[in-house]
Order: C-alpha cells, then structure tokens, then sequence
C-alpha cells in the first residue's frame, strides 16, 4: 500500500475554507507608527474616522502624575498599540516582501 | 500510464472547499477530476526509485558546488556563500522538494528539480487522496505525502531551536497561504508549538540584532514560501548573516544549489549516462547538445521563459521575466501526450525519501501557471 491511511487535518480546513482566490489589495496596505515607541506595522486601512486615523493617547497614572506611553487607533495592528517597551522601539519591518507575491514553482 | 476521462463528483467544488481547497478555480479550472491517470504498480515503482536515486546524487552535487566553489554560476552572491556552507555543514533542517518528471517510454526524466518552494503540496497530499476514498477506495495511490511530513516534521523536533516554529508566506496569494498552513497543519500534528506571520509582518530588532514576530517574539526557527534569490535581494536579507539567533530558515539556504536549473548540467556531468537525467549543458559547452533541446532560464517559476527547439526550429515557447542570469540547454524531452494534454510527474521528496506523485497537465509542451491538477491511481 503506498497511500496514507487516514488524512486529518486539525488547522486547514477551519482556516482555508472558506477563503476563495482574491487578488491582493495593496493600495489598501499602510504602514502607520502610532507612536514614537512601537514598531511599523501593517494595516487594512480599514479603522479611520472621518478620513483620517484617529490616535487616542493612553498612558498610567503615577504618583508623580499621568504618564503618558503613547497613542492608541484602531487602524493599525494591535502590537504596534501595546506599550512602550524598549524592545519595540528598535523593530522595523516591511523589509521582506518586495519581490512579488506569488512564487509558486 | 493511461488518461481515463471521468465523471466529476456532484457538488465537487464543494467537498474540496471543505477540506480546505479554495483555489480549485482559478482563470480557468485548477482541479480537474473529468480525468485521472492510471498507473501499474510497477511504474510506480520505478518513479519511486528514480527519485530517491536522484535525492542522492542532488545532495552529491551540492557538495561537489562547494566543494568547487562553482558559486557564480549560480549568481549566488558572494557575501552570502558563508551562509549556504554553513547550512550545509551543520544539515540545516530541511523538509521538502519536488521533482518535476516526463515519462520517456515509462522512465522518468527529470526536467528540473523545485527544491527551495514547491507549491501543489496540498493538492497532492489531500485533496487527491480524498478523492480516491470518494470514487475508488479500493484503489492505491502513491501518496504517503502527509504521514511522511508529521513524521519528520517530528524527527526534526529535537534539531530545532527551542522555541516556536513560524511559518510565513505572503498571505495575499491563496494558494501560497494554502501550502504554508498545510505544511503548519503536519507541524502541529508533529508537536510543533508554530505561528503564521506575513512575510512584510517579519520584524528586524537593531538592537537584538534578531528577527522578530508581531509580539515582537524572537523568530528562530522559520519556514518560508519565498525563494531564497529574492530574499537575500531585499532590504532584510543583509540581516540574515549578522542575525545573532541563527535562525533556522526552512528550506535551508543549501537549497538555493538545488533550486537553480544550473545543477542540472553538474548533475549531468557527475553522473553521465544515468537513466533519470537528461543532457544539460551551460552556454558554453552547449555545442555538446545537438538540434532538439529545451533552453531554460537558471532562475525562473511557473515555466517562463522556457524555450523548446526540435531539429532547429522553435516548436514551444513561453514569456516571462526571467532570464537575465542566464541560460542551461538540455536534451529535448517531450511530455508524452493524451488526447492533446501533457502530463507533468511531480514527484515528491519529505525528508530523505519519495513520498508520492501529483500530475498537473497542459495543452502545451511547457507546463505553466495555467496547468491543471489531475488526480491519479494505481490498478
């Protein structure tokens, strides 16, 4: 016998199938910085109010006052909107990706 | 081998949709099950042994390219050959690959061998063998392609680094997405802790000199559907080197040997007269070759660029991109045909051994992006 015996599938098809062929929209596609302490990151382009990314500020309140960390939107990725964190500052990205997008061989 | 034309299952959008499958039509129709291949056992055989015979010589061939250092035939960068030599030396993990076969009066001839981002894996592995149980269960496949992959993908386990396994791919394209999460679908069966993350979405951290995931989590072990030729062409592929995680890249970067149709004249030339191989030769001992040979581009995807002479005269070409790093020639070696369809056995390699075959077939000589999937079955 040289077939499997059984085919399961624990990620696929929940994942896949509802999915059909679609084209990449990439003027749809912005790289946004929510603040001087997150990295790049992408978005759909799709959480914008009246035209323009709304970015609330967000910070702790200290007993030496408000601390403010950042700015907050809904429009871009939710890594870029956590924290302030040392790690973050220093992580670029879009620095693959620029060939094509299709590589099937 | 024979093509038996076939009545397509009712509602067979449907059923492949729900295992996942939802590029079965593309411009026009991908899977296509109004016919199938049949083969005897013993063809199936010898595919088998063709392509574990050549896994060995490929990986002979690449020590042979170091060895030689026969790198700019290759146009692999120099500043990059310290990485492929070290994949090489520690067996970076490597899991796939796929040889792309003619049958000659029922030997396979490799035309090419798609090392580095073989895609139609899930086509192959799934999508036929449910097939097969809906409309001939009693029948065999030759398809061992998804225990195969769990399988190593377990033995791999402990060659790993710690830590999660990525996957990543561009998302946007369907069927790209589709390999990639299969592939991750047998890691996670395996065991694997993984993620998925968008190529564009891979981070750089300067000052952790390592790459990052969008929980800004260190990436050191990844697999990516995306050639190595493109990524060490972009911004991020200077970082490879300096990366102080050294990361594992799947498929290893010794890969990139393999993929580059310039292996076919080194295999050629280290195993002359071998059943499998056809003759290839570069530009410049192409005098060997005589009047009927196939003219391929060392770098290039889906069959462009391709051109086919027969005693002199063009009698197949293709368009396409590809082309500026130069050419091989090979011995002409026409797909057989049926009813004007072409067959193409790709065959495949998990691992180190033969795993099973897909067929996708056209109504040209050269296979390309709008060939067809055409299940198969063994009498």
């Amino acid at each position: 016998m040289k077939k499997s015996k059984i085919i399961k599938l624990v990620l696929v098809a929940t994942a896949l199938s509802s999915c059909n062929n679609h084209k990449a929209d990439h003027d749809r596609k912005v790289y946004l910085r929510s603040d001087t302490t997150a990295g790049y990151s992408r978005t759909e382009g799709h959480s914008h109010f009246g035209g323009f990314y709304v970015f609330r500020p967000y910070g702790i309140f200290t007993p030496g006052g408000y601390y403010r960390a950042g700015y907050f939107s809904g429009g871009i990725h939710e890594s870029s909107n956590i924290g302030s964190s040392s790690f973050k500052s220093a992580t670029v990205r879009g620095g693959f990706g620029s060939s094509t997008f299709h590589v099937s061989s | 081998m024979k093509r038996i034309t076939n009545m397509p299952r009712v509602d067979w959008q449907k059923k492949v949709e729900e295992i996942g499958f939802g590029f079965h039509t593309l411009d026009t129709t991908y899977w296509d099950e109004s016919a199938y291949y049949e083969f005897k056992l013993s063809e199936i055989d010898r595919i088998e042994k063709a392509t574990n015979d050549l896994w060995e010589i490929c990986l002979e061939a690449v020590q042979y390219v170091i060895d030689n250092k026969l790198y700019r035939r290759f146009h692999i960068p120099e500043w990059f050959v310290l990485h492929i030599e070290n994949s090489w030396n520690n067996d970076a993990p490597s899991i796939y690959g796929r040889f792309d076969f003619s049958l000659k009066n029922g030997i396979p001839k490799l035309l090419e061998f798609n090392a580095d981002t073989p895609t139609s894996l899930f086509e192959a592995s799934v999508v036929q063998w449910h097939w097969l149980q809906d409309t001939h269960p009693n029948n065999d496949q030759f398809n061992s392609i998804h225990e195969k992959l769990i399988a190593y993908w377990k033995y791999l386990k402990e060659y790993l680094h710690n830590g999660t396994l990525h996957f990543t791919a561009v998302e946007e394209n369907l069927e790209d997405l589709t390999t990639v999460e299969y592939l991750r679908d047998c890691a996670i069966q395996a065991g694997h802790n993984t993620k998925f993350i968008n190529l564009m979405d891979i981070g750089w951290n300067v000052d952790y000199k390592e790459f990052r995931d969008l929980d800004d989590l260190a990436i050191k072990n990844i697999f990516k559907l995306y050639p190595w030729e493109w990524l060490v062409n972009e911004e991020f592929g200077n970082y490879i080197i300096p990366d102080r995680n050294n990361t594992f890249w799947i498929e290893p970067s010794w890969k990139m040997i393999l993929s580059n149709k310039a292996i076919l004249p080194v295999l050629w030339k280290l195993n002359e007269g071998h059943e499998n191989l056809l003759p290839s030769f570069t530009e410049f001992e192409r005098t060997s070759l005589g009047f009927s040979y196939a003219k391929k581009p060392i770098l290039s995807r889906e069959g462009a660029n391709i051109q086919l002479f027969n005693n002199g005269s063009l009698i197949s070409e293709t368009k396409g991109d590809y082309g500026e790093e130069g050419f091989i020639y090979q011995e002409l070696c026409p797909l057989p045909e049926f009813d004007g369809n072409y067959p193409l056995i790709g065959s495949w390699v998990v691992g180190q051994e033969a795993a099973g075959i897909g067929i996708r077939e056209t109504n040209t000589l050269i296979t390309d992006n709008l060939s067809r999937f055409v299940p198969h079955l063994i009498v």
